[in-house]
This record gives C-alpha cells, structure tokens and sequence, in this order.
C-alpha cells in the first residue's frame, strides 16, 4: 500500500509540484496522464527519492518518510523498495543484458555472482529474452533494452514499480511488444504506477487513472469511469485532443 | 674531422646511459601512480562539491598548470628540506635531510604535477558517463561508491584511457628535467658521460633514440589496451572474458 500527501517540490522557486495526494492499493496499475511539463516525471522522481520532495510525506507499507527528515539509510530504503524504468532505458553500457539485472542483486541484496545470475536468467525469460543474455545494450533495440530495465526493476522484487513513460522513446514498431510485457507484469500483481501518454493502454491496464496539469491532480478515478465520464473540464479538454489526434492517425 | 657523428663512440655510449633508463621509468611510474590517485581525489571534489577539499584543488590545479615544472621540481628539491628543518627544529624531530636521495623529492614534484593534470582529465572522463545510468544505479539502491566502482569508473576509464595514455607518454619525456635535481636518469646519466669528452652531440642522440623507443612501446601497448576494453563495445560478451 502507498500513499503520498500533500507532496510538494520546487525547484529555485519554481513549483512544480503543488499538493500532490493519492493511494495505490498493493497489487493495483495506477495510470498518471497529463500535458507536458505538468510534474509527472517529477512526482515518479520524488517517490524514489531520486528528488528531494520540497514537503509532504510518502508511506511504502510501514516505512513512511517525510520530506523534511531523509536520511542516507532511509534514502536506501526507499530505492529498494521502488523500482525505476526510465523513458531513455538507461541500462548500464558496461554490462551484459543479464549483468544489468543482476548488478542490484550483488551490490544491494549482497548475493554471490552465480545466484544473482541464476535470478536474473529467470527474469530475462520473463521478459522474453533469454537468448539475448550476453549481449550488451548498444547490441540490442530499444524494445529490447526496455524490456531488460523492466527486468531490472522486478529484480530486486520492489514494493511498486514506477514507469515513465516506458515506451515513447521507442520506434512505433516496438512499443507493442514492451507494453506486452508490462501488461504481463501487471496480471503478476505488482504495484505499478505508469505515466503514460499511451491512453488506449491506460484504459487497457489500469486500475486506477490519474490526471495531472500544473503540477496537481485534478482528477482521478476507476480507469473505467475516468475514460466513461470524466468530470472536470480540463480533463475532457484533454481526452477529446488525444482522441482526436489518433483519428487523424486512422 | 671525420665525419659528423662519431657512430662507434655513441654505440659506446649505449650500456653507460642505458642505466638511466629504470631511473626516468620509475620517476614517471611513481608519479603516474600518486597522480592517479590525487587526480581522482580531486576529480571526486570537484564533482561531488565537496567544500575546502574543492577549493583546495581548484588552487592546487591552477597553481600547477600555470607554473613551469621545472620551478616545481625546484620548488620541492630546496623547498621540502627547508620543511623538515623547520620540523626538526620546531618539535625536536631527527631526520637526517642529507640521508634522503634527491629522487625523493622529483617523485614529489612529479607526483604533484600529474595529479594535476590527471585530475582534469579524470574529471572529464566521468563527467562523460551517461546521467541517466548513474540514476539508475541509484534507483535500484546502489551507494554513491558502488555507484561509482561498478557503473561509472569503468565507464570513465574506457572514455579517458588515451588522454591518460598520452599523459603517461608526456610524463615520462618529462621525467629528462630531473637532471636538474642531479638524479641519474637519461638525461642525467648522458650529461655525465658527454662531460667526460665533451661529445655532447652524440650523447644526446643516443638519448633521445632511448626516449623514442620507449615511446613507440607504450604507444603500441596503449593501442592494445584500448582494443581489449572496446571489445565490450561490439555488442555480444566473448566467451573469452
Ligand atoms: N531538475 C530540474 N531543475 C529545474 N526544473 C526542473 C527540473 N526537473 C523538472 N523541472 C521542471 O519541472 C516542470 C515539470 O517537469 P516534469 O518533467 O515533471 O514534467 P512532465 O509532466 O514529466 O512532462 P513531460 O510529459 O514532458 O515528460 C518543468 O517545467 C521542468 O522544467
Ligand atoms: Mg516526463
């Protein structure tokens, strides 16, 4: 179970964040959409601490941290229990597929090589890419690359995994088959909250939908009801845009 | 006269200034070794901010780079017994100034040198790794040291290895200023023999075919280095490491 209150961050006076409060029930999708510049990479990043939060207060099940006492062993505590998979995929160029996933078993979890190994073969065939192990990310597509730092991520077997926005730096053709994987791991009921621009997804996936603009929610709800009858204004504004650009696709 | 070069003379010469070789070699060796340990201290400070030791390297830095090193060998050759002194005199200390061997202090003054030197170049090659890769490793809970140990020096050292190469190279032609400090290396070595006839041409020659082909060896074993870490860059691991 996580919630996060009243989270509020600025950077040198600009405010980005402004009271951000929601809850994520364990095993649920939460979906957070919004326009550009609206916060949502920051609010991710504040919940793994990759920020500082300006103020407010997140609770991971018992562990709940306020923004005003970080320290380093909460800090830690924090990052291992949340795992992060980047727009850009960011795997570590030094390591093979399979070393990516279990580096953090080695270093964080303290495992022997051969063990995090062993785990890491496991979570390379849950992603599809066993015969993919040696190869290093320049030698593999973005699709690919994705696909392992979500491995990554499940690796150290965290209390919710935060996406964001896994597939937009990805070619059209490659999106489906890292969306495929993360609908995988959703039906394994892992805590998930996913920023998306993918709202056919969203819909598909979620449990939850949030929308964010200007740096607070303005609306969230069952992703049923959120896409069925949205209420508030700003956010019909914003579904009618998206529907309408992907009939100009069709 | 009988021609320009006296050839036999300077095959002569060979084995006596040879023996300066293992002294410049372990000049620049030393050197190299504190200086890749102060050039990432300083690096570290400078890009983690950390205060005094930050400022602190910013004017160690500056210092070196816009003074000559020969005034810095000079510097340590009358300057560190001058300390001691002071010691012995201050806190009633007994070392024995004339004990310590003037090499001592070029590994000092060279030392000191490539630090800083080392200490841009090292900044540089880790200011290249990838931000995002660096908050991944975070992300998944890893220290700031095991952050730095395992994704980014590696990292940083594949991008550095030819600056740090050429600085090797320059450091060790660097190491014929000893002389200056009466220490027996190449140059040293070839001053003492050419003294003795005065065919100082000829010396020098051998001496500096003694700096080029060391050079041209570390050149080739640099090439070498650098394929072996780029191999990693080709996609697939070889069974082989
Ligand atoms: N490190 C930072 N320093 C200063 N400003 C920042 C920083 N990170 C984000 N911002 C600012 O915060 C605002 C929100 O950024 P954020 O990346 O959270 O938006 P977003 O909703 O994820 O947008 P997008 O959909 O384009 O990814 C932006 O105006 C951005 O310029
Ligand atoms: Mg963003």
């Amino acid at each position: 179970m996580i919630e996060i209150n009243n989270l509020h961050k600025h950077f040198k006076g600009n405010y980005v964040l402004k009271g951000v409060g929601f809850e994520v029930g364990k095993g649920e999708t939460v979906a957070i959409i919004g326009p550009s510049g609206s916060g949502k990479s920051t609010l991710l990043r504040c919940i793994n601490l990759l920020e500082t939060p300006s103020d407010g207060e997140i609770k991971l099940d018992e562990l709940t941290i306020h923004a005003h006492h970080i320290t380093k062993e909460m800090l830690l505590k924090v990052r291992r229990s949340t795992g992060m998979v980047f727009q850009n995929y960011n795997l570590f160029a030094n390591k093979t597929a399979i070393e990516n996933i279990a580096e953090a078993l080695i270093t964080v979890k303290k495992k022997t090589r051969s063990d995090a190994m062993a785990e890491a073969e496991v979570l390379l065939n849950k992603v599809g890419l066993q015969n993919r192990a040696k190869h290093y990310p320049s030698g593999l597509s973005g699709g690919e690359q994705q696909r392992v730092a979500i491995a990554r991520a499940l690796a150290l077997n965290p209390k919710v995994i935060l996406f964001d926005e896994p597939t937009s730096a990805l070619d059209p053709e490659l999106v489906q088959e890292v969306l495929q994987v993360i609908r995988k791991v959703a039906k394994e009921h892992v805590t998930m909250i996913i920023v998306t621009h993918e709202l056919e997804f969203a819909r598909d996936v979620a449990d939850k939908v949030i929308f964010m603009d200007d740096g607070r929610i303005i609306e969230q709800n069952s992703a049923v009801e959120f896409f069925k009858n949205p209420k508030e204004e700003r956010t019909k504004k914003f579904l009618e845009k998206f529907t309408q650009q992907s009939m100009y696709y069709i | 006269m009988k021609g320009i070069l006296d050839f036999s003379y300077m095959i002569e010469s060979v084995p006596a200034i040879a023996k300066g070789i293992p002294v410049s070699i372990s000049i620049a060796v030393v050197a190299f070794g504190f200086g890749i340990v102060i050039g990432l201290i300083g690096a570290l400070a400078k890009i983690y901010n950390i205060p005094v030791l930050k400022q602190i390297t910013a004017v160690y830095v500056s210092f070196i780079r816009g003074t000559p090193l020969l005034v810095q060998i000079f510097l340590s050759y009358y300057g560190i017994p001058l300390v001691i002194r002071y010691f012995n005199f201050q806190y009633g200390t007994e070392w024995n100034i004339s004990f310590i061997p003037a090499i001592y202090f070029i590994y000092v003054a060279f030392s000191l040198n490539a630090g800083a030197y080392l200490t841009e170049t090292i900044r540089s090659a880790i200011l290249s790794v990838d931000r995002g890769q660096i908050e991944a490793s975070y992300s998944v809970g890893m220290t700031t040291y095991q952050s730095l140990k395992r994704i980014i020096l590696p990292q940083a050292l594949k991008v550095g290895l030819p600056n740090i190469g050429n600085q090797f190279i320059a450091l060790l032609k660097d190491t014929s200023l000893a002389f200056a400090a009466s220490v027996p290396e190449i140059i040293g070595m070839a001053k003492i023999i050419a003294g003795r006839t005065s065919q100082f041409f000829e010396v020098y020659i051998v001496a500096a075919l003694m700096y080029w082909a060391i050079c041209i060896v570390l050149e080739r074993a640099m090439a070498l280095l650098e394929t072996r870490l780029r191999r990693n860059e080709r996609g697939v691991q070889n069974d082989r490491n």
